[in-house]
């Protein structure tokens, strides 16, 4: 069977063909922007055959800059400037995850993961708490057994009005034990404060 | 005379050849062939075509028939589901991919393919059942001859959706398995929560007979049934504009609400959860009515509650089946029919809740198949606010039988859900959690204790094949090691014929 295929030869580019609807190619076309950020990034390496993925050997550039960028944020978030630490973040973010493919990927989660985190709560004290839920529904994805992934996002859900589901977030941040005595302390107050206004939702509360 | 025949058959050489040859001692006996049919028919001038009519039957119309009957046991699943229908959602959880977001609308395209409505009628294809499902939840009118067909459509689909979710159940997937109940109450109510963020808030009060989202004063803030019914901001009547509020408020109050009092895991016989043990979920619970406020408290139950509804007796009949209590419940009534969906006896059946018990863990895998909850009293409903909060409300109990052993010594965090099938928030969510521990078993000494059988009496024979302890045998002189190398090769000598026995023994079965 014949694929929709289209090449650019000035843009060294692989794409759908025009006559072929996008609707019925979506796979195709997923695979195709793969290839082709694979294809453009080992152009970039400017040698024949890209180094092996060891794991003491990836672009240490990018880490540094990642890292300066997180700072950075971080420490926009100290003087209170949310919105400017979230677009750090974003670009820390965007650093973090355009690592070659071919490197190893070991440090790639943990990048993204405190770029992601950080953005989160960016959001959160922005008063964005949809693009805090997208975020740290990812989190919770990503990692699932760390109660703070959790809390955050029950966080995110209680201002969003869904409490049901941020009392359960709530409740699983609880059950993998968090050691931090504050973040227990903080869960259980925002547990009782979601209970409280689930109660008064269903005109429970006394008066 | 037949002792006779076998004596002539041993002695008589003409009168044995004939045995030996046809197995009668009377030689060979005539063949006939011939139609089991009466006489009439066969004699009669239409026997020709009786004959062909005899043929065609066996030939042609039995070989079609068992052929049919075999292809519709062959084409279903044993949850009732068509094998084609089966392969295509199949393929979708085989390729589940978590970073797709799985909506109702997708789910309801999945539904849209499935073999049954080619069945039902030939010219729905996948594009008009889709469309069909998604004007029955958007609440559009269509044309009077596609409405009808819509009616038909729809009181197929929640039938799907049970098998479907028999099937990510299987596959431990608790989203899509959520999002199956939730599509499968969009159909029953016919409301889709995604259409916009207003039908999604008030979907508990649009569910309600004659309420839509035009009449609705969507300034107000009552999204709950209990809202509405117990500290309603604005008049009923004035909230839902419609003219019978009464008997829809009536309505409301008869949809079941679940007030948990205790949830844990138990194994029957046992105060506490020992590993590698047959346990169950049991929770207890209250079933109030959305208007009835809070939930009595425990310590205001009865003492004779709390023996009998709190508690399992420790009866032989409660270890011998310990979801006897669940099974004794009547099944659960249904006293408002939801108004959108036309199969009420569809609706009657799968009136109750969907039980769900979920890992904390690794984001949240089925930890077990879910189950049914048809088998509560609904009583409570009845009672007035007063004597609900008094001990007159009946305690209900749920049973989830975990059909794995439960896992070494240690704490694990469980979620027990319940969604209900028709109402849209009547819904458990509670979090718990597994302790297992392993007690040592105390042993008591009592006087008249019955000592361990020595070792070379026969007794002693019978407890060592057991396992039980035995009184060791004291050798009358002290044993040198010579001795004891001997002992060890006579065993070993005993071991091997043994073995030689066994073989023995095979051997001889095998001829």
């Amino acid at each position: 069977m014949a694929l929709p295929l289209a090449y650019d030869s000035a843009l060294k580019k692989v794409s759908l063909d025009e006559r072929a609807s996008f609707s019925e190619n979506k796979a195709l076309s997923l695979e195709i922007s793969q290839l082709n950020t694979l294809a453009k990034e080992l152009l970039n390496t400017n040698s024949d055959v890209p180094p092996p993925p060891a794991p003491d050997f990836f672009t240490k550039n990018l880490s540094m800059m990642v890292k300066k960028m997180h700072e950075s944020g971080v420490n926009s978030m100290r003087t209170s400037k949310f919105p400017e630490a979230a677009k750090q973040f974003t670009v820390a973010l965007g650093l973090a995850t355009a690592r070659p493919k071919f490197e190893s990927f070991q440090m790639t989660i943990p990048e993204t993961l405190l770029c992601i985190l950080g953005r989160c709560d960016a959001n959160l004290k922005n008063e964005n708490y949809m693009d805090a839920y997208l975020d740290a529904e990812i989190l919770a994805t990503l990692g699932p057994n760390i109660p703070d992934n959790h809390f955050r996002k029950g966080m995110a859900l209680k201002h969003l009005g869904q409490l049901q589901a941020a009392k359960t977030s709530f409740e699983s941040a609880l059950c993998f034990s968090p050691t931090h005595p504050n973040l227990v302390r903080e869960i259980n107050k925002e547990l009782e404060d979601v209970k409280h206004l689930i109660a008064e939702e269903n005109g429970e509360d006394d008066d | 005379m037949l002792i006779n025949k076998a004596h002539q058959a041993l002695t008589d050489d003409v009168v044995k050849e004939n045995f030996l040859k046809y197995g009668n001692p009377d030689g060979p006996s005539d063949v006939k062939h011939g139609i089991a049919l009466p006489k009439f028919l066969i004699d009669g001038p239409s026997s020709p075509f009786l004959v062909v009519i005899y043929i065609l039957m066996i030939a042609v119309i039995l070989p079609i028939f068992v052929n049919s009957w075999w292809d519709g046991v062959k084409s279903y699943t044993k949850l009732g589901l068509h094998v084609d229908t089966t392969t295509y959602f199949l393929e979708y959880l085989l390729n589940y991919n978590p970073a797709e977001l799985i909506t109702i609308e997708k789910i309801i395209g999945f539904l849209s393919h499935a073999k049954e409505f080619k069945l039902y009628k030939r010219s729905l294809t996948p594009e008009i059942v889709q469309k069909l499902l998604l004007s029955h939840i958007n609440r559009t009118q269509l044309s009077p001859s596609e409405e009808q067909l819509k009616l038909q459509v729809v009181a197929i689909a929640p039938k799907l959706i049970i098998g479907f979710l028999d099937l990510a159940a299987t596959f431990r997937n608790n989203e899509v398995c959520f999002q199956l109940v939730e599509t499968h109450r969009c159909l029953i109510q016919a409301l889709n929560p995604e259409a916009n963020a207003t039908v999604n808030k008030y979907k508990e009060i649009l569910q309600l007979p004659g309420a839509s989202l035009e009449k609705l004063d969507t300034t107000q803030p009552i999204y709950t049934l209990g809202k509405l019914l117990k500290k309603p901001t604005i008049d009923p009547s004035k909230f839902l504009n419609i003219e019978n509020t009464k008997e829809v408020l009536d309505v409301a109050a008869q949809i079941p609400l679940i007030e948990p009092l205790d949830c844990k895991f138990t194994v029957p016989g046992e105060s506490y959860v020992p590993p590698a043990s047959t346990s169950h979920v049991d929770l207890r619970f209250i079933v109030k009515s959305p208007a009835q406020k809070s939930k009595p408290d425990v310590s205001k139950l009865s003492k004779e509650v709390i023996e009998t509804q709190l508690k399992d007796p420790e009866t032989l009949d409660y270890l011998r089946n310990p979801l006897k209590v669940v099974e004794d419940q009547p099944k659960m009534p249904l006293y408002s029919v939801p108004p959108y969906f036309p199969d009420v006896d569809y609706v009657r059946q799968h009136s109750g809740w969907v039980a769900f018990l979920i890992l904390q863990k690794d984001g949240g895998k089925l930890a077990d198949v879910p189950n049914y909850i048809t088998r509560v009293d609904l009583s409570n409903l009845k009672l007035s606010p007063a004597e609900f909060l008094e001990s007159k409300a009946i305690v209900s109990a749920y049973k989830f039988p975990l059909s794995t052993p439960t896992p070494n010594v240690g704490t694990y965090h469980f979620r027990f859900v319940l969604r209900h099938l028709l109402y849209f928030g009547s819904d458990l969510d509670i979090p718990f959690v597994m302790n297992i521990e392993n007690k040592p078993v105390e042993t008591k000494r009592d006087l008249y204790e019955i000592e361990d059988p020595d070792e070379d009496s026969i007794a002693g024979a019978f407890a060592q094949m057991r396992g039980e302890s035995v009184k060791k045998f004291e050798h009358e002189y002290e044993s040198s090691d010579d001795e004891d190398a001997d002992d060890d090769e006579e065993e070993e000598e005993s071991d091997w014929s043994d073995i030689d026995t066994d073989t023995e023994d095979e051997s001889d079965e095998k001829k």
